[in-house]
């Protein structure tokens, strides 16, 4: 009488907590057992459970509707804030509304599975596009200023070749490109040339610049006075070879009357190597 | 009327340990359990008090429309009940021990009994 009641559970306490850990093994609820007993039963159950044991005991749905209640809450808090905040109405079936969110559940996870699923395949698709396909067509000529080549008949192909020969044929021959872009080439000697040797030195290479003038009139043994004996290029390292070439042969000649000397046909130099010869690189 | 004295006297005495009582099954089965036990449930309690002069509390015998299997178990309830309410603060009631005691395929059976014993 002292001692509280709370210290040993109530038998119908022991039976309800007994029966819910063993409530799948529980075909049914019978028809003698009030709603009150068996209610926390019946808020322990999964769906199935529940669904189960409101056939076997049809008295019972009566009265479940605040258990479906409960289970739509619990699974899906979302659609409990929307009832708090009034935008769903109490529906009629409570377990209806949990079915109904059940499948707007699915139909969600469906519809996003679907957009990863399309996304994949689009991606897939754009890599396809970009890489290497087997085909018979004829590849285009490449396109200038955005004008698609059309494919030319055996006509028009004869003709245009054809016209382009006659063309060639009567008209002066094409120069082929100037060596060196045209840069780096004197046809006369510098104007000032006798200011000209002026050394860069850098740390490999030591470079002179030798001129050798040519001059058209050549009467006088004029060699001493603008040209130096011999070119003087030294050079500390074999890699760096000396770009200007000695012609030791010009001022034995100058002597002699050079008539075209003044004016260089540029392709007489078509052919002369930039470099030395490997074999006569300075080693 | 002597035995309803002799039953009175029984009940009004602090001798609660001789004082046994009978509990009988709807399928023919007795179970002797003290007093103090029966007691454990209200509506025994009240079956058996003499004061309320009901058939069963001077025959000190109390039916229960229950198997013997289910008046078995309430009467290992209340002999667990009665024994822990009056037990010391520091000992330790073992509830979960209690708890494998029950068989699950009497358990619903149980739950009507015992709420119908208002246990």
């Amino acid at each position: 009488m002292s001692l509280p009641d709370d210290r040993v559970p109530t038998l119908v306490q022991y039976c309800q907590r007994v029966a819910s850990v063993h409530v799948d093994s529980i075909s049914s609820l019978g028809d003698e057992l009030r709603y009150d007993l068996v209610k926390p039963i019946l808020e322990r159950c999964t769906v199935d459970q529940l669904m189960r044991l409101e056939q076997a005991s049809p008295y019972l749905q009566k009265e479940t509707p605040e258990i479906w209640k409960g289970l739509c809450f619990r699974t899906y808090p979302a659609a409990n804030d929307r009832y708090r905040r009034g935008e769903i109405l109490e529906p009629d079936s409570w377990k209806e509304q949990y079915f109904d969110l059940v499948q707007e559940e699915a139909r969600k996870f469906e519809a996003v599975g679907n957009k990863i699923r399309r996304q994949r395949l689009e991606a897939e698709e754009r890599k396809k596009d970009s890489g290497i396909r087997v085909t018979t067509q004829q590849p285009t000529g490449k396109r200038r200023w955005g004008v698609s080549v059309q494919p030319k008949t055996l006509f028009q192909k004869t003709k245009s070749e054809a016209s382009r020969l006659q063309k060639n044929m009567y008209s002066k021959p094409m120069l082929p490109p100037m060596p060196n872009n045209g840069k780096n080439y004197r046809v006369l000697p510098a104007a000032n040339s006798a200011l000209l040797p002026t050394s860069t030195s850098n740390s490999r290479v030591t470079v002179n610049t030798v001129v050798h003038s040519v001059s058209a009139s050549g009467s006088s043994s004029s060699v001493s006075s603008t040209s130096k004996g011999s070119p003087l290029v030294t050079t500390s390292n074999p890699v760096e070879s000396p770009r200007k070439k000695p012609r030791l042969d010009l001022p034995a000649d100058s002597q002699l009357p050079k008539p075209m000397a003044v004016k260089r046909d540029p392709t007489a130099s078509l052919f002369l190597p930039k470099h030395r010869a490997y074999s006569q690189r300075i080693k | 009327m002597a035995d309803v004295d002799m039953a009175q006297n029984s009940g009004t005495t602090a001798e609660t340990d001789n004082d046994w009582v009978r509990v009988m099954s709807d399928d023919g089965y007795s179970f002797l359990v003290r007093r103090s036990v029966a007691n454990a449930s209200e509506t025994m309690r009240d079956m058996l008090d003499t004061a309320g002069n009901y058939a069963e509390a001077i025959a000190r015998t109390c039916p229960v429309s229950q198997r013997a299997v289910i008046v078995e178990k309430l009467l290992e309830y209340m002999s667990f009940k009665a024994y822990y309410e009056k037990a010391g603060p520091k000992e330790e009631v073992p509830v979960q021990e209690f708890m494998e005691r029950i068989p699950p395929e009497i358990v619903l059976e149980l739950l009507l009994a015992a709420d119908y014993q208002n246990m």
